[in-house]
């Protein structure tokens, strides 16, 4: 580069300038809406966002008391925790066939489990609200939970078919000169290896369960009503009751922030259908 | 076709597997690959493959909830109705404005951002992680945050408008502003998706051509057209496709920031049929909109196939 001292420093200052504000931008409405389910009611809505006041966890008490608000979080996690523990069976096993296996039947067969993810769920929705009523899987864990396996299986399969690719064939080959089975190479081998991103991909899945809305406002009822459904519920006509909307999405959010710092290097496989590595 | 002796002591269903996979020319090492495909395939047909084929014969009808057990076959007049819909073609517009502003304004951005991280050296894990943080959070949550700040009186967006003499906007209630603040959510969203993705490629790219280039002669805005754009090239393409796709389907934000209104200003086609298919209960009706919108889908979904085959 033939940039002088002055030049550099003009770089680094637009650089630290442009990512400053961005940076602002991204965290200002995060904090701002936590920090508005610790205002009192009356501060909150005010029209001087910056008027001080003594923090107060009266929304939090009022929201788990008064809207129950216990029985959705718990309604949420069965939902969003058994489908994906269990998406990740049938996930794990494909993403190992198309790792392993490679031919113009695979390469349709992943490409179209991959069109699943690209699908609008308003498509599905409606026949599917027709069937579950029939079949009387309305408003029940299990209906909800089946329906929640083909959100996370595009992502596991495409996810960990991409980590189970570097693992060297010869390790199972290794295997299969020990006499091993093809379950066997799976279960003492692939996975042990593979159980990083598995973990991973687990937890995004997880997090997409637990955040999913269109499914679950048409499907569930009073008995499996899962909190974004509740959360979208304090919106009403005679106008938002700001503390407390902002204290339950607080408790929806806050997993979501700890679960996801703690996978975001496995991201961006998961996000590119395994296209960048990351 | 590879002729095994099948031993007289194999009966019954392991004799049977194993001629048909003969006949087929499945090797045994193969057919336990396909085998561990079934719960997956199996599972994805039965909850979505199935119901979009009884969506398909639904839409031929006139179905409605209001009144189940009285319908009719009526063939392709819901689909003929929904391509002269005043109401779908006004969805299907904001569905296009809404879909080419959002992926446009977040790759921009997105990509300048990722540039820029991309000059850091020990600090760009860190504003890497920070940034990341709406990507994660529930749309749902989102949109009810981002009409928090900008509500008329009580929002921080408007606050500094008014402290800076631009004035206060009721952005949810203006027919031109609400699409746009939609968007704006829909950019803080995702932007940082661009900006994680692009800086993995940028990450991937070999030292040499720039050094080499630097050699030569050229300077920053040199490199990067000649060197960065061409290689990140297919990066590009799946972010963009990726981030158009997920904004056909958007839905969860505009229920809880202005529930297609003003009006129908921010009715996109997903927001469209499920209005259509669960408020007026036109069953029929709507399966033939969400079948129109699964046409557009695919369209794109193609596209990125190629992208995709080409890349690998």
């Amino acid at each position: 580069m033939t940039q002088g001292k002055r030049g550099k420093l003009t770089g680094h200052l637009i650089t630290w300038l442009i990512l400053g504000a961005y940076l602002i931008f991204t965290m200002v409405p995060i904090i701002w809406f936590l920090l508005t389910s610790i205002k009192p009611s009356s501060v909150a809505q005010s029209v001087n966002p910056f008027q001080p006041f003594t923090p107060t966890f009266e929304h939090y008490t009022e929201v788990f008391g008064g809207a129950n608000l216990l029985r959705y979080v718990w309604n949420s996690v069965v939902i969003a925790g058994v489908s994906t523990i269990l998406a990740l069976i049938p996930g794990f096993l494909a993403a190992y066939s198309f790792a392993r296996l490679k031919n113009k039947f695979m390469n349709n067969a992943s490409f179209w489990i991959l069109s699943n993810r690209m699908l609008p769920p308003i498509a599905v929705i409606i026949p599917l609200y027709m069937i579950m009523a029939r079949i009387k899987l309305l408003d029940t864990y299990a209906g909800m939970i089946v329906i929640y396996l083909t959100i996370g299986l595009p992502y596991i399969v495409w996810t960990l078919m991409s980590y189970i690719e570097e693992i060297p064939v010869e390790l199972e080959e290794a295997g299969v000169v020990d006499g091993c089975s093809k379950l066997d190479i799976l279960r003492y081998i692939i996975l042990p290896i593979a159980m990083p991103g598995i973990v991973a991909t687990g937890i995004f899945v997880f997090v997409l369960a637990w955040s999913e809305f269109l499914y679950a406002v048409i499907i569930t009822s009073n008995n499996t009503r899962t909190l974004p459904v509740v959360i979208a519920s304090f919106v009403t006509d005679r106008g938002i009751e700001w503390g407390e909307m902002s204290a339950a999405g607080s408790v929806l959010i806050l997993p979501l922030v700890v679960l996801f710092y703690s996978v975001q290097r496995f991201l961006v496989r998961g996000l590119s259908f395994g296209a960048v590595k990351g | 076709m590879r002729h095994e002796s099948i031993p007289a002591e194999r009966s019954g269903l392991v004799e049977k597997l194993d001629h048909t996979r003969q006949r087929w020319g499945v090797s045994s090492r193969e057919l336990s690959y396909y085998l561990f495909l079934l719960p997956a395939v199996l599972i994805l047909v039965l909850v979505n493959l199935l119901p979009l084929f009884n969506s398909l014969f639904i839409s031929l009808t006139d179905y409605s909830l209001m009144k189940p057990a009285n319908w009719d076959f009526i063939g392709f007049r819901n689909y003929a109705k929904a391509l002269t819909d005043q109401m779908v073609l006004n969805s299907l517009f904001n569905t296009v404005k809404f879909t080419l502003l959002a992926t446009g304004l977040e790759f921009s951005i997105g990509l300048c951002i990722a540039l820029l991280i991309n000059r850091l050296n020990r600090l760009a894990n860190l504003v890497l992680a920070l940034l990341m943080l709406p990507m994660m959070l529930t749309p749902i949550i989102i949109g009810l945050q981002w009409r928090f700040l900008l509500n008329h009186t009580t929002g921080l967006v408007n606050y500094f408008l008014d402290a800076i003499g631009i004035g206060r906007f009721s952005f949810l209630a203006d027919p031109r502003l609400a699409l746009p603040a939609v968007i704006l959510a829909d950019v803080w969203q995702w932007t940082p998706f661009v900006i994680l993705l692009l800086y993995s490629g940028l990450q991937a790219l070999p030292r040499e051509p720039f050094e080499a280039a630097s050699i030569d002669g050229a300077n920053e805005f040199q490199k990067f057209r000649y060197i960065t754009l061409p290689a990140l090239q297919n990066t590009i393409l799946i972010v963009v496709l990726i981030r158009a796709m997920d904004a056909l389907r958007e839905y969860d934000k505009i229920f809880t920031m202005t529930y297609g209104g003003p009006g129908s200003t921010t009715e996109t086609m997903s927001f469209h049929i499920y209005l259509q298919g669960f408020k007026l209960f036109s069953t029929g009706y709507a399966a033939a909109i969400s079948y129109l919108l699964l046409i557009i889908t695919i369209v794109i979904i193609q596209l990125t196939w190629n992208v995709l085959r080409r890349g690998s």
